[in-house]
């Protein structure tokens, strides 16, 4: 289990979230993951301590938003 | 056809808007019209869309009439797979072509006979007694007016008739006065006793050589549009989509935005959109010119019309199937060809007045022979006046620039040069000098990794870019993909940072493998309090106005690397420009780079230095252009159309290089799609070209008139022969207009 905060650009409404959320939901080795609009971010969580975070990374980028930045969040 | 929302949106054109009070009053315009379900106009655009709930016939008109009196001026877009229908549908073509081989041969039917009789008449009655060839003249006349009514000569004297009353001028009416003449003359001869006033035969073969005439000339104009319905056959029609978790095939205009869309080896690509899954080697040559085909994976975004030459992979649609590049190329095609030259205008004008004077001639010969000829006089002058209205030929003057345009904007659009309209070709094929924006245009516009710059900090060239691209691997700032890009090019494995933070227009930091690292500015180093070796900044204050820039890297606190970046010079950019040279054409350049850097790179391009402006800015670059344009004629400008879009529109023409994405650029007269600075020469070739055509061809429309009218009214010319020479100068000019691209291929490879 690994937690990370990704930060995201080019959130506008709920529209944004739920697309962000369903990619993040379809990338397999995501176990939760929650977006929020606000605070321009979403928390993932993946299965396995080895976080493919490329997988989640590209998953956002695929429905048109940019990454700013990723870091783990201590649980 | 299913009545979704939108096969019932109408695209317009809307012109002289200045700001958003505009905007609002074109809207209120539009919906104000019965049958408008919502309006909505864009100011940047200059474009509406209608949706429209019930569709009466004059609806557009109405449409259009709304916006001009509101103030504005508007015209109708076609919808894209509409076009594209009609490009590709050659039924229509062929349906045409089938109507008039059956005129042909019915004209001929009854015509021959007619021809016939005039030769067996004196035989079966000789002594040439005209009251004895009665019956026979009885017989050519009934036969003419069958063929007068029938399939054949119908639409002809209808079309003439139609347009007597309408009091406007077509070759129907000369045909049909002429034909009309000739056989009252026929008539009044045959009872009058008077056998030099009959012409039936004459009318009769008139008619026939007209539908021989039309014929070979639909045929013709069926070849000379196969450039573009080759390219609109490239649309699919249709597509295997994912619906409710199933694979499906539905037609093209049923995909929507965000379907799921598979590509399959051999298959033409339905949709703009990007790949999710697999990868596949494209052929995009319809798009960019290029002929090796492309490998295209995860994230890639593929256009309409190009071709899966191996692999297999899944879409997701960007738009509607009739948003793709495809469809806004073949929408750029139709504009070009509606458009109209300054020769054509003229032409037109000569046209509107053509067919009264061809008629005051012909009455002028008539009562001239009458008057002042011998006893014959008036038969005489009834024949001369028939060949005169016959002879004349309004057609190969309207045919002449349309058929050279048309083939004009197939050949250009076969090597992705796209016109915004015939006027810009014409401009173009009499420009002098051209001036090319550097960036985007002789270089690629990316920034590409130039030279690593190693300091004394225990790590190699090789892991300092290793370590660069493991943080900038999610980059999607040009400078962090260059980055990216040259570790890819060294092969090496580019690592996934633990973290990273990046912040727009500064840096970023990040963790990778242990490292702690920062890349930007020097001011984002100091700022993430790492000590910036003064000596190891080499021309970073360049970076908001040069091609060349440099980035600092910094590994675990320390300084640690300078990263040279620049925007490489396209390798074909030398051959381009001395191609263009030896169409006797000036380049100038214009540049943000520092002198000493844009002379160097002139001096590479074979740009004399005084023609060389460095350092300029977006203001002095429409300065510099807005000067050589009053200093001399036919300037052409060549740009990315980002950057320079307010120059572009200052030259004579604007050219501007378009990505696959954004075929039309708006500020530009000639949008170019490929990425090589040879489709300006090839454009310029194709331009000359096409204006030497329709030069020619204008100037055979009205040589011939000028010659053949004199010739018919002396009574030189009889009028059968008349009408073979009227036919043979339309189907001149069409023959010329499909020499063009054989005329561009032996230009070209002169300048190669």
């Amino acid at each position: 289990m690994a937690t990370y905060q990704i930060s995201i650009d080019g959130m506008h409404c709920e529209n944004c979230v739920e697309k962000i959320q369903t990619a993040l939901n379809a990338t397999s080795s995501v176990s939760d993951c929650r977006v929020s609009l606000p605070d321009h971010r979403a928390v993932v969580t993946f299965e396995n301590d080895q976080p493919d975070l490329a997988a989640a990374v590209e998953a956002i980028q695929r429905q048109g938003f940019s990454v700013k930045g990723y870091a783990a969040v201590a649980s | 056809m299913p009545s979704n929302s939108h096969d019932n949106a109408v695209q317009l054109r809307i012109m002289g808007m200045t700001c958003g009070a505009c905007v609002q009053r074109v809207e209120k315009a539009l919906k104000s019209i019965d049958g408008v379900r919502d309006a909505s106009v864009n100011l940047m655009a200059e474009s509406g869309t209608v949706q429209v709930s019930d569709g009466a016939p004059d609806f557009k008109t109405r449409l259009l009439e709304s916006v001009r009196n509101a103030g504005y001026d508007a015209e109708v877009l076609p919808a894209g797979r509409q076009l594209i229908a009609e490009w590709t549908d050659d039924s229509k073509l062929r349906e045409s072509l089938r109507r008039h081989r059956q005129a042909l041969i019915q004209a001929l039917g009854l015509a021959l006979p007619i021809l016939g009789l005039e030769y067996l008449l004196p035989i079966f009655w000789p002594g040439n007694d005209p009251a004895a060839q009665l019956p026979g003249r009885l017989l050519q006349l009934i036969l003419l007016i069958m063929l007068m009514v029938s399939p054949a000569g119908g639409p002809i004297i209808v079309g003439g008739l139609r347009a007597l009353w309408h009091r406007t001028g077509n070759m129907d009416l000369l045909i049909t006065v002429g034909v009309l003449s000739a056989t009252i003359g026929g008539l009044v001869g045959s009872f009058m006793t008077e056998p030099k006033l009959i012409h039936f035969h004459a009318a009769a073969m008139i008619l026939a050589i007209v539908c021989i005439g039309r014929y070979l000339e639909t045929k013709m104009r069926g070849k000379a549009t196969g450039a573009i319905s080759a390219l609109a056959k490239r649309a699919p029609k249709q597509a295997d989509v994912k619906r409710d978790g199933k694979w499906q095939t539905v037609p093209v205009d049923k995909i929507q935005r965000d379907d799921e869309v598979q590509l399959v080896e051999g298959a033409t690509v339905p949709v703009d959109g990007t790949i999710v899954d697999g990868s596949v080697e494209l052929d995009e040559q319809i798009l960019t010119g290029e002929s090796m085909p492309v490998l295209r994976d995860i994230g890639s975004n593929v256009q309409a019309g190009t071709t899966v030459v191996s692999g297999r992979a899944v879409i997701r649609a960007a738009g509607d199937g009739s948003q793709g590049t495809l469809d806004r190329m073949l929408a750029l095609i139709q504009a070009a060809q509606q458009g109209r030259t300054r020769m054509q205008r003229l032409a037109d004008q000569v046209a509107g007045i053509f067919v009264a004077v061809i008629v005051a001639i012909a009455i002028i010969t008539f009562i001239s022979w009458g008057l002042f000829g011998d006893a014959n006089g008036w038969a005489m002058g009834t024949r001369a006046a028939i060949a005169v209205l016959v002879v004349a030929c309004p057609c190969a003057l309207g045919l002449a620039t349309p058929t050279v345009t048309l083939a004009a904007s197939g050949v250009a659009a076969q090597r992705g040069i796209l016109p915004r309209d015939a006027a810009a070709l014409e401009t173009l094929g009499r420009i002098k000098t051209v001036v090319w924006d550097k960036t985007g245009t002789l270089t690629a516009g990316t920034p590409q990794v130039d030279a690593i710059h190693v300091l004394n900090s225990g790590f190699d060239e090789d892991e300092v870019l290793r370590l660069a691209a493991g943080a900038e691997r999610f980059s999607a700032h040009p400078i962090g993909k260059a980055i990216v890009r040259a570790a890819q090019q060294r092969e090496l494995e580019v690592p996934t940072p633990a973290s990273f933070d990046s912040t727009i227009g500064r840096g970023l930091t990040a963790d990778v493998d242990g490292h702690h690292v920062v890349i930007g500015s020097p001011i984002w180093l100091e700022e993430n309090d790492v000590k910036v070796e003064i000596g190891a900044v080499t021309n970073n204050r360049d970076i908001a106005t040069a091609g060349m820039s440099s980035i600092l890297l910094a590994i675990d606190g320390a300084h640690a690397a300078t990263i040279e970046l620049s925007d490489a010079l396209r390798p074909s950019a030398a051959a381009a420009l001395a191609r263009l040279k030896q169409c006797h054409i000036k380049a100038c350049m214009l540049t943000g780079d520092a002198k000493a850097t844009a002379h160097a790179v002139a001096g590479e391009l074979g740009i004399a230095t005084e023609h060389v402006e460095a350092e300029a800015t977006p203001q002095r670059k429409i300065e510099y252009i807005d000067a050589m344009v009053k200093r001399s004629s036919g300037v052409a400008m060549v740009g990315d159309g980002i950057n320079d879009a307010a120059a572009l529109t200052r030259a004579d023409v604007g050219i501007a290089f378009a990505t696959g994405a954004d075929v039309a650029v708006e500020a530009a007269d000639i949008s170019l799609i490929g990425s090589t600075p040879h489709l300006v020469a090839d454009a310029v070739v194709i331009a000359r070209a096409t204006t030497r055509l329709i030069r020619q061809n204008l100037g055979w429309a009205f040589g011939y008139n000028i010659v053949a009218i004199p010739l018919a009214a002396t009574g030189t010319l009889p009028p059968a022969l008349a009408a073979a020479a009227m036919m043979f100068s339309s189907i001149a000019v069409v023959l010329n207009a499909m020499r063009l691209p054989r005329l561009v291929d032996r230009r070209l490879e002169r300048i190669d």
